[in-house]
């Protein structure tokens, strides 16, 4: 039997790596730093016959998404990433995965948005996709990112809707660290071939996504909606059996540290989030009763596993690593509060924007916010 | 959990240098991270990385801000590196054919360019300094020298690492503290 | 999950038929004058209802609804529309 191998992995290799795994078939390309060495890795594994797919270089991120559409609905298994305005470029084609019911799942490396011209993280664009129809995974470690890319080819492939993976650009895509590689017979097993239902194929011709009148419309919008959210028992049942098969586990919908007796909860996501695990220790050593919960699952909110972790009378410290424009914080806030309202009034949410366009989130800095919103 | 910081020039290597010590830190039964700040038209320009090493799973995922040992890649940049941040005692890796002892901060020094233009390493760049300072710093950090070797080969099996291991070795054995 | 049916997804399948009973709405019936009909297949091209065999134009006229499209694009005049009885 074999066993798991250790290797060092950015977290751009992690995920072409998972797609390795995943065995895909097409796979649709366009750079943009810092998503770029993702694409590199994916045309080297190609080139280099690791992987039997095709990859497709595109003149832009509207047609890379054009082609992830059109080879998944002819029943290949689509991969494809992009970061930033690239993702913001793609934001038509992303309603058309998403109506059309199609398992694409995509990489998006969380950059900060142009004007004026950022390299760094913030998770503007990716929460700027908030209303296209895709489920939307945040990552906090390598490791993640590459078990959540085998866990959401299985979830997109069971409900058919398309499920994008986020990561911080730099903090992880370009972060060094060890990274577990199950063997790939349990991946197999984990993750069987794509046999989707329906496909486009000349020898059965069909005809997709033709004009609906809006009593045909109506019902797939709603069919869609209500997918969307009953997909979190299928993130969570595919955690479980991840986990049953290599042994890893990242949470489901949330990860928790030190929340049980925490009476101040930080609520964040991504790379930001795994640090905070340090913040919490400092805290804690201050003698503030701190802990934490993040969501790993954006989209759908996993209200209901927050109303349940949420300690009484606890504090959130919502730190949002993204602008609410029109409001005065964060959109994190936003949801948490909309899922608290009339359940949860026992709960006092505070919130600050950090972090924007890369400025660094120290375990130190983030303490300090934290202890100073505390007072507000 | 230990944190490093290199400071040095584009060019000069200190990508290859923080993943060479989070690799060692790995091929050494440990955790390793190497996270460097990749910016814009950095060649010739200042640049930093962070490293950390931890026998536990490493979450921190920012930069250095107050590391426990520094790397300065070229003598020029000690005072900007020092001026980063760096714990009240810690450590500095200067490479520099002398070194100035700092206050209060255990200070090493290895000439690390010396090693490598006498061993011939070069590049379109200049003398191949990273390799020199990774066997240094592996001194400095305890990281037994079977297990700073193993790493280069690992990295550029073959011909390859076999040419780096003299100059690391060299300066894994000539790095000396100036202020003991 | 009650909505993972087939019809959960904008597909339709092309047959014969499958607008319903659109002969059934026609008020002038295009007539194909075989002496004047040089078998370019504009009219094949152009029918939105696509019930003119492409080779022998043959007008099916169980779904033909009568638009008259046809007897527009004809270039040499040779479909003329009707009055149905």
């Amino acid at each position: 039997m074999k066993t798991a191998q250790v290797i060092m992995a950015t977290g751009a290799n992690a995920a072409a790596q998972a797609v390795k795994y995943a065995r895909v078939d097409v796979v649709p390309g366009y750079p943009i730093t810092p998503q770029t060495s993702i694409m590199e890795y994916m045309a080297s594994m190609v080139e280099n016959d690791e992987l039997n797919a095709r990859f497709i270089p595109v003149e832009g991120e509207h047609s890379a998404m054009a082609a992830a559409v059109a080879a998944s609905a002819a029943g290949a298994r689509v991969f494809t990433a992009t970061s930033s305005n690239g993702l913001l470029y793609m934001h038509e084609v992303l309603h058309m995965a998403s109506g059309g019911r199609l398992p694409v799942v995509m990489c998006n490396v969380n950059r900060g948005i142009f004007a004026p011209w950022t390299l760094w993280s913030d998770h503007q664009d990716s929460m700027a996709q908030r209303d296209t129809g895709w489920i939307q995974y945040h990552c906090s470690s390598n490791q993640e990112v590459f078990n959540t890319i085998l866990q959401a080819y299985r979830v997109a492939e069971q409900i058919n809707i398309p499920i994008m993976v986020n990561f911080d650009g730099f903090a992880i895509s370009h972060c060094l660290m060890p990274l577990t590689l199950p063997p790939q017979e349990d991946i197999d097993q984990f993750l069987p071939p794509h046999k989707p239902e329906w496909r486009l194929d000349p020898a059965n011709p069909s005809s997709f996504s033709n004009v609906t009148m809006a009593a045909e419309y109506a019902p797939f919008r709603q069919m869609l909606s209500d997918d969307i959210i009953a997909s979190i028992p299928l993130v969570k049942q595919a955690a479980q059996e991840y986990k049953e098969a290599t042994g890893m586990w990242d949470g489901d919908t949330i990860d928790t540290y030190r929340l049980e007796d925490a009476e101040v909860v930080a609520f964040a996501i991504n790379s930001m989030a795994a640090e905070l695990k340090l913040s919490v220790d400092i805290l804690r050593e201050q003698g503030i009763k701190a802990g934490l919960l993040r969501p790993r699952l954006y989209l759908p909110f996993p209200a209901e596993d927050i109303i349940a972790a949420l300690p009484q009378n606890a504090q959130v410290m919502v730190l949002d690593r993204n602008y609410n424009f029109g409001h005065p914080g964060g959109i994190l806030a936003s949801e948490l509060k909309s899922v608290l309202f009339g359940r949860r009034n026992d709960i006092t949410v505070k919130n600050r924007v950090m972090g924007i366009g890369g400025i660094d989130l120290t375990r130190r800095f983030m303490a300090a916010e934290i202890r100073a919103m505390m007072d507000e | 959990m230990l944190e490093l910081r290199i400071n040095g020039f584009g060019g000069q290597g200190s990508v290859t240098l923080a993943h060479l010590l989070a690799q060692a830190a790995l091929e050494n039964g440990e955790q390793g991270q190497a996270l460097p700040f990749f910016g814009v038209e950095r060649r010739g320009a200042p640049v930093r990385a962070a490293v950390r090493m931890s026998p536990t799973t490493i979450h921190a995922h920012s930069q250095c801000e107050l590391p426990d040992y520094v790397v300065v890649m070229s003598e020029k940049l000690t005072q900007a590196a020092l001026g980063e941040g760096i714990i009240e005692t810690g450590t500095v890796i200067i490479n520099a054919p002398q070194a100035v002892p700092i206050e209060n901060h255990p200070t090493w020094q290895v000439d690390a360019e010396a090693i490598a233009r006498q061993a011939g390493l070069f590049n379109a760049d200049g003398p191949l300094i990273n390799i020199p300072l990774f066997g240094a710093v592996c001194r400095v950090l305890n990281i037994p020298r079977n297990i700073m070797e193993q790493t280069i080969m690992n990295k550029w099996p073959g011909k390859n690492g076999e040419r780096n291991l003299g100059p690391a070795g060299e300066a894994y054995n000539t790095v000396k503290q100036v202020n003991a | 999950m009650k909505s993972l049916t087939k019809a959960y997804r904008p597909i339709s399948w092309p047959m014969l038929g499958a607008g319903g009973d659109t002969g059934s709405w026609r008020v002038h019936r295009p007539v194909v004058d075989v002496q004047k009909c040089t078998k370019c297949q504009f009219c094949w091209a152009y029918c939105p209802e696509a019930v003119i065999d492409r080779h022998e134009i043959i007008i099916d006229y169980r779904y033909c609804k009568g638009c008259g499209v046809c007897a527009v694009e004809c270039p040499t005049g040779a479909i003329s529309m009707e009055k149905e009885e």
